[in-house]
């Protein structure tokens, strides 16, 4: 027996649909008590239904730039990023959001999105706590005396002085190159620090201790391989010096170098930390440090009333648009336009199912997109129709006229759709979230289209040749 | 059904009428463009900050530009779709807070008995404008280039290619022009919305083109004009329907689709108009010029007029 390959591809394309879509029409029909349930559960449904982009859920989206301007030779920007990426998700994962979507994107831009969050302070404020670890030398050269007499003098904090140096030219002038100036904690003492030498990037970990002469909270910490050799090497080269110990541009403490400390040993931060404190800073710094300081640069936050009015909106406007179209098919073309219709029902299924399969979120232009590429794909079933009713009008018979059409046009649908997709993984390379949403739905629906169009199509006329239900087409 | 039995229109004979219309379109998104100043960026390409509100009541857009003047904010821009109001300005993150209460103040105090809400804000810096300015630039490159390397790998000509690509450029413009004139500030959406155009309008082309490549291997005897004039009069149902079909969706989303939808469906609806348009009037007839300049044979009958499209 020949095996007859479309319908078999068809009948597991549907049955692959089926399996992907059913979590989803289960999740449609869940009361909202269920719901919240399987939420609190994180039930492994979750993760198999339709996701909802923020413009229909509502939430915040957030977009931070990592300046790498401050990371030594041998880190590299790329782990620097991923590893910003892997420290807010940890962050955020303690605070609970719901499906939050922490990516890269670019070289050192991250994107993140919180569903559900529509305040977006406390969102800033979660993230915004950079944990920027730094190891300096404390420098007691005349200049940096100078410095500290003439920033005390004009009555300013560093914190001010750092932010815009070029204000104060005459501090800016006795500077030592690459220091800085900070404050310390709980304290007025400020210090004038050298260029930093080890961040937090070298941290291998860090944990609260008790120690000291008289036994008080502190924090050490290990570093790293490359960063226990970079410590040595500073401490054997500034015996005699203080070593501060910078967290956010705050020095925490700033002990005196007595001796070399030698790789694998472990350093400690002694700040004067309750409890706490010290159990914080030992999370931040485990969980935590970011090895380079992240900017906010793009803020977009959905409130839930846009959403559910634009959720509202966009899915009416969609189905009316999709009706329509289903419905003009049919009066124009007549049972031939119903077979049309049929092969677009299943191209929405199969495009529907292969969004959630691969996780793609639905966004409000990606439903725009799935009533315009349906709308778009009927052009493969028009250039089928049109041109079978050409091969009738020149007195072919039915099943030759069909045969012809099909045949005809395949490479018109082919290069017309090909072109459309040029055009649509361009809009996808380029895009932000929204676009990006459209291509989507755009390039995945016209290539479901050419397979639908053409092979489904095509299977429901030769079983209706089969049984000879077909010998006078209507179309 | 059949809107039209098969139809023998000559399109190519009046090439130059419609040349005119073009021209004439173009020339309209000239002067859109030069009455209203140049285009009118939104903050994903300028950075800024967007701040999205609407009454419980129905408002003056005049009122809440007074009350937004009152607090203080001096540069800002003031856009009403629906019943959303739309504050524009250029500020960084720091005066978000502050921009915020001062807006949500000033509209408190000036409608007492309408209380406003805050349906959301958006801020981008510069930075993330200007890498999303080069960003569409540079897709509307590629694009335009893997478009007419395609095309002309399918039809063995560069020509193709190329007058399908001016076909997509006349469509993109002339949307634009329309943008402009509706006053529409260009964001990522309207990008958006215009590279679905340029898809669209490609992928009418194509099934012209393909024609057009069929009839000249059919129909040998004839003249080049009556090749394309024929196969565009057969293709002509095909275009209509399916443009329709586009132009429904597209007028759906349009009167339906809510603030969202609503740039994006305006721009589809022309640029479905303008895909048709394009092809049938533009492209086709710029191979129709081009073959009649390469075939001295052809030039010499076009300038005595011995030759008809029909």
């Amino acid at each position: 027996m020949k095996i007859n390959w479309k319908l078999l591809i068809t009948v597991a394309l549907l049955a692959f649909s089926v399996w992907a879509l059913w979590p989803s029409l289960k999740w449609a029909v869940m009361s909202d008590e269920k719901k919240e349930q399987a939420e609190k559960e994180r039930d492994p449904i979750l993760g198999r239904i339709l996701k909802l982009g923020l413009d229909l859920k509502g939430g915040t989206h957030l977009l931070l730039e990592t300046d790498t301007s401050h990371l030594e030779g041998d880190v590299k920007v790329k782990d620097a990023v991923n590893r910003a990426i892997e420290i807010i998700r940890n962050r955020i994962d303690q605070f609970g959001v719901a499906e939050p979507v922490i990516a890269k994107q670019g070289d050192k831009w991250i994107v993140i999105q919180l569903p559900g969050i529509e305040d977006p302070k406390a969102a800033r404020d979660l993230i915004g706590k950079t944990a920027l670890l730094e190891f300096r030398i404390a420098n007691t050269d005349k200049e940096a005396r100078r410095v500290l007499d003439l920033i005390y003098e004009k009555g300013i904090t560093p914190a001010q002085y750092r932010e815009n140096p070029s204000t104060y030219p005459d501090i800016k002038a006795v500077m030592p190159e690459g220091a800085s100036v900070f404050e310390s904690k709980g304290s007025m003492d400020y210090y004038v620090l050298d260029k930093a030498l080890l961040t937090g990037a070298a941290l291998a970990n860090a944990k609260v201790e008790f120690g000291g002469e008289y036994g008080q909270m502190m924090v050490s910490i290990e570093f790293n391989r490359d960063g226990g050799k970079i410590f040595e090497y500073i401490t054997e080269r500034n015996i005699g010096k203080s070593l501060a110990i910078v967290l956010d541009g705050i020095v925490q403490s700033a002990p005196v170098i007595r001796t070399r400390i030698s790789r694998g040993e472990r350093a400690s931060i002694e700040g004067g930390f309750n409890s706490e404190e010290a159990k914080v800073l030992a999370a931040v710094l485990r969980a935590g440090a970011l090895p380079s300081p992240v900017r906010l640069i793009e803020e977009r936050t959905v409130g839930p009333s846009l959403g559910d009015d634009s959720i509202k909106k966009g899915f009416i406007s969609s189905l009316i648009g999709i009706v329509l179209v289903f419905l003009f098919m049919f009066i124009y073309y007549r049972s031939s336009g119903l077979i049309a219709d049929a092969a677009l029902a299943l191209n929405l299924i199969i495009l529907m199912a292969v969004m959630v399969y691969l996780k793609f979120t639905f966004t409000l232009p990606g439903v725009a997109g799935i009533a315009l590429t349906l709308a778009m794909s009927v052009d493969a079933n028009v250039l089928i129709l049109e041109r079978i009713r050409e091969e009738l009008a020149t007195g072919k018979t039915v099943r030759t006229a069909v045969d012809a059409g099909y045949q005809k046009v395949f490479w018109t649908i082919f290069d017309a759709n090909f072109t459309t997709l040029i055009a649509a993984v361009f809009l996808f390379q380029f895009g932000t979230g929204y676009v990006k949403g459209f291509a989507v739905t755009l390039s995945i629906g016209l290539i479901v289209s050419m397979f639908t169009a053409v092979t489904v199509t095509k299977l429901i006329y030769e079983f209706l040749f089969k049984r000879n239900l077909l010998l006078k087409i209507k179309i | 059904m059949r809107f039209f039995k098969s139809t023998d229109i000559d399109f190519i004979g009046n090439r130059y009428k419609f040349f005119a219309i073009s021209g004439l379109l173009l020339l309209l998104t000239v002067g859109a463009f030069i009455y209203r100043g140049g285009l009118n960026y939104g903050i994903d390409f300028t950075g800024g900050i967007l701040m999205r509100i609407s009454f419980q009541n129905e408002v003056e857009l005049q009122d809440v530009r007074r009350a937004v003047e009152e607090s203080g904010i001096n540069s800002f821009e003031l856009q009403s779709s629906g019943n959303l109001i739309m504050i524009r300005a250029k500020k960084d993150l720091e005066s978000q807070e502050e921009f915020e209460s001062l807006v949500k103040n000033s509209m408190l105090l000036r409608f007492p008995d309408n209380p406003v809400k805050i349906e959301g804000i958006e801020y981008v810096g510069p930075t993330v404008g200007e890498y999303l300015s080069k960003q569409v630039v540079s897709a509307f490159l590629f694009a335009f280039l893997a478009m007419i390397i395609y095309v002309a790998f399918r039809f063995k000509s560069s020509l193709w290619g190329i007058v399908s690509a001016v076909g997509i450029i006349h469509d993109i413009v002339i949307s634009l022009g329309f943008v402009i004139l509706a006053n529409k500030e260009i964001n990522i959406t309207v990008v958006a919305a215009l590279l679905t155009v340029a898809g669209y309008s490609i992928n009418d082309t194509i099934v012209l083109f393909d024609r057009i490549k069929e009839n000249l291997k059919l129909l040998v005897k004839e003249d080049f004009l009556v090749v394309i004039n024929k196969s565009i009069n057969e293709v002509l149902v095909r275009t209509v329907v399916t443009s329709l079909t586009v132009f429904i969706v597209a007028c759906s989303l349009f009167f339906f689709g809510g603030e969202v939808m609503h740039t994006f469906a305006y721009i589809m609806i022309i640029g479905t108009v303008l895909g048709v348009f394009s092809t049938i009037f533009v492209c086709a007839p710029l191979v129709c010029e081009w073959g009649i300049r390469r075939n001295k044979r052809l030039k010499a009958a076009v300038k005595q007029g011995d030759v008809r499209s029909k």
